[in-house]
């Protein structure tokens, strides 16, 4: 019966973690035709898609995907193209995710890309695009995107941690003194916390605690307990992905909501779809890239329903626009090599009305040539009652409280970054 | 030197690193009691909570891996499907959470039954490589299961009224739902140890487990005893789920998450015993809930800011395990000659 020894439990229960963890990584790479590059755009564009599509961040990675096909529709029923999109699925890991794109660039003919969910993996795949001459669209909020880490292929569709604050950090000034700030601890929370503390103090609010807290994690008590600790008037959560729903229910269960001010970054609504919805109600300050709430076309939201399981949120957006600016570079560009395309992208001015309708602006949304970060507004959110909270035809939870422009909410281009 | 003589001064040396271990873990709770009186309670009566949640969550891994022999990776897949399960009844049947408590445990217990008679049952005795991959496979195909029925979108459930909330300890609170895992967990838990170790039928396991060929010679139905003991196993972890589920919701992570968790909370424990993955939870919850405050004490003390290291709670059930196995390689009660 028990013919194995302690020692080879140990190994085994080992090697099963790396069995798990690459076994969960990367399974659904799927084929696509290729397609060389230069003399024209030809029939079909073949665009990588290397994104999260299995484990907890898959209904980031599934929308990201889902809103590129919604694009590459509309994109052939304007244009003379036929555009494939093929996915990875990176399971949210930068390695794997590299291997994804190689795989479909070598390997399928993928001529530019789009994806990637966390920072982390949008500036890998943005690297191994840079070091290919692959135009890839990233959907990372990591100041490093367009600072330390930029590269010359590489463009970011989402608005940087320092955008998105922009609009919040003085609304988390006027509501509480004294912050104490969560974050994750990994690239895109340390330069949340980083930007969040220097702004809180520009605006004259304190930073008197934080903690860096391992991302994932399901167990935010001892967190929320440093920071019951700390005199602070309001708790700034810097949490991504699903921990924003485990930060949340546990403030929940535990009653913290009716005696702190609460602000999340970046949030993003399918987190908090999993939860009580009560959750998005206790947040009193939030950082959105796009909401639901905008004034937003509803044949839009309609289409996005039909083309994905989840229902409309930032993601979506974020896949749509990157599709369809690499497309239109493309086509501007008549061409479907890399360097043509960077080039159209970089510097441009966004000119499809269905972009400003989805992110309405006074000002022009464009590419910033010098660190390719996408000049778009950035809003300030607020939490719904949960009798106010809308949840047919689809799922809106917070209102726009406050929009900044882009230009307003962007930093100067990093020094670091020289394309 | 002889052998014998070598093994008495190896076990000599790591007893007196044991003595160590615990007496610098003792200075340092003290050390920051001193500093965070008020967090270090609240961090302790958190971390023996959350030990407990661990606690149920290993348990039936220890049961099938200490009793059967058998490196259960599915288990995460079990746990996962509780937390589901409860979904199922409490929002698409309609039914109280109190009927998914008793419900899916007995469910999954079932589905881990198929499991067992349909797929381990020939992998007795074999090379633990075989069976870790079998499960892995089960596991991979509950995952999927899960995913096409509901999806992959983030889900919870509504708990009664009574379990909401958070009820207060004087210093600070514990959720309600939370509380109720405790209780459940202690529960199962001297249940488990009563049923094998104070009844005929623990006994015959364990004879079974000790010399299978005379207990069957003797008229004990060894395959069927091994059966129910997965059953237990299997139910412990859908019962789990149910109150994870309750506690935070649901996603796809959710099993593989928590069965690598359980399988350091096994070894720390010792393979073989269910009273050490108790203990081990217990003790991976409060470290995870206490060390990282201990961080931030001796950072403040010292006045060197790098030994608050940033983000340490989250490698600190892999310390645990890697101190306990440097000074007591089978773990905290593994038996000698166990496995081995």
């Amino acid at each position: 019966m028990r013919s194995f020894s302690r020692r080879e439990f140990v190994k085994v229960a080992g090697a099963g973690t790396v069995v798990a963890s690459s076994g969960l990584a990367g399974c659904t790479g799927t084929g696509g035709s290729g397609g060389g590059g230069g003399g024209g755009i030809g029939e079909e564009i073949t665009i990588a898609c290397p994104t999260a599509l299995s484990g907890a961040f898959a209904p980031y990675g599934e929308a990201e995907r889902d809103g590129g096909m919604l694009a590459a529709r509309h994109l052939e029923e304007e244009f003379d193209v036929s555009i494939e999109i093929i996915t990875g699925d990176s399971a949210a890991d930068p390695n794997e995710a590299v291997s994804q794109i190689e795989g479909m660039v070598v390997d399928d003919g993928a001529h530019m890309a789009f994806g990637g969910v966390s920072s982390a993996v949008g500036i890998a795949v943005g690297a191994w695009g840079s070091e290919n001459q692959v135009p890839v669209c990233v959907h990372g909020g990591s100041d490093d995107i367009t600072g330390s880490q930029c590269a010359p292929y590489m463009f970011s569709t989402y608005m940087s941690n320092t955008m998105q604050l922009g609009p919040v950090a003085p609304a988390m000034a006027d509501l509480e003194d004294d912050w104490y700030i969560l974050y994750s601890d990994y690239t895109w929370g340390q330069t949340a916390f980083e930007a969040y503390s220097e702004a809180l103090e520009a605006e004259g609010a304190n930073v008197v605690g934080s903690q860096a807290v391992p991302f994932p994690t399901q167990e935010y008590n001892p967190y929320l307990n440093s920071a019951a600790n700390s005199d602070a008037g309001g708790i700034a959560l810097l949490v991504a992905g699903l921990d924003q729903r485990a930060s949340t229910s546990q403030i929940l269960s535990r009653e913290m909501q009716d005696d702190y001010s609460f602000m999340m970054h970046q949030t993003e609504d399918v987190g908090l779809w999993g939860i009580d919805p009560a959750a998005a109600a206790l947040l009193d300050v939030n950082s959105q890239g796009w909401s639901p709430s905008l004034d937003v076309p509803e044949d839009w939201l309609q289409e996005v329903a039909e083309v994905s399981d989840h229902d409309p949120f930032v993601r979506h957006y974020m896949g749509y626009v990157s599709v369809d600016q690499l497309v239109r570079a493309a086509v501007r560009a008549d061409s479907l090599e890399g360097a043509a395309i960077r080039d159209e992208l970089s510097g441009h001015e966004v000119e499809n009305q269905t972009i400003y309708d989805l992110q309405p602006s006074a000002d022009t949304i464009y590419w910033r040539a010098g660190d390719h970060q996408l000049v778009q507004p950035t809003h300030m959110t607020s939490g719904r009652p949960v009798e106010e909270q809308q949840n047919d035809p689809n799922k809106v939870w917070f209102d726009v409280a406050d929009t900044m422009s882009g230009d307003d909410a962007s930093p100067e281009p990093s020094d670091e970054c020289e394309r | 030197m002889a052998t014998s003589t070598l093994r008495r001064l190896g076990a000599g040396s790591r007893s007196t690193s044991a003595v160590g271990v615990v007496i610098a873990s003792a200075l340092l709770f003290l050390l920051t009691f001193a500093v965070f009186p008020d967090l270090f309670v609240q961090n302790l009566i958190g971390g023996v909570a959350y030990g407990m949640v661990l606690a149920i969550i290993a348990l039936g891994l220890a049961l099938i891996l200490g009793l059967l022999g058998v490196v259960n990776f599915a288990h995460g897949g079990l746990f996962m499907l509780g937390a589901y399960g409860a979904y199922e009844i409490v929002v698409t049947q309609g039914l109280s959470f109190w009927v998914a408590l008793v419900v899916v445990p007995i469910a999954v217990g079932v589905l881990g039954v198929t499991m067992e008679v349909s797929v381990l049952r020939r992998l007795y005795g074999k090379n633990p490589v075989i069976g870790l991959l079998a499960t892995f496979g089960v596991f991979l195909m509950i995952e999927e299961a899960t995913r096409a029925r509901w999806g992959g979108t983030p889900l919870t459930f509504e708990i009664p009224t009574v379990l909401q909330g958070a009820i207060p300890l004087g210093v600070g609170q514990i959720a309600t739902i939370r509380l109720l895992t405790v209780v459940v967990a202690a529960f199962i838990i001297v249940g488990i140890y009563s049923l094998m170790y104070r009844t005929d039928f623990g006994l015959t396991i364990r004879a079974g487990l000790q010399d299978r060929e005379m207990a069957e010679f003797i008229g004990i139905n060894i395959p069927m005893r091994f059966t129910i003991v997965f059953f237990l196993g299997s139910a412990i972890a859908g019962l789990a789920g149910v109150l994870r589920g309750a506690e935070t919701g649901m996603d796809l992570s959710l099993g593989f998450e928590f069965v690598l968790l359980a399988f350091v909370i096994v070894i720390i424990g010792g393979v073989g015993s269910i009273f050490g993955s108790v203990v081990s939870g217990l003790l991976v919850g409060v470290s995870v809930f206490i060390l990282p405050v201990t961080a931030r004490a001796l950072a403040t003390v010292t006045g060197v800011d790098a030994l608050n290291v940033a983000g340490i709670g989250g490698v600190v059930p892999y310390i645990v395990m890697l101190v306990v196995l440097l000074v007591r390689p089978r773990g905290l009660f593994g038996e000698e000659g166990l496995l081995e």
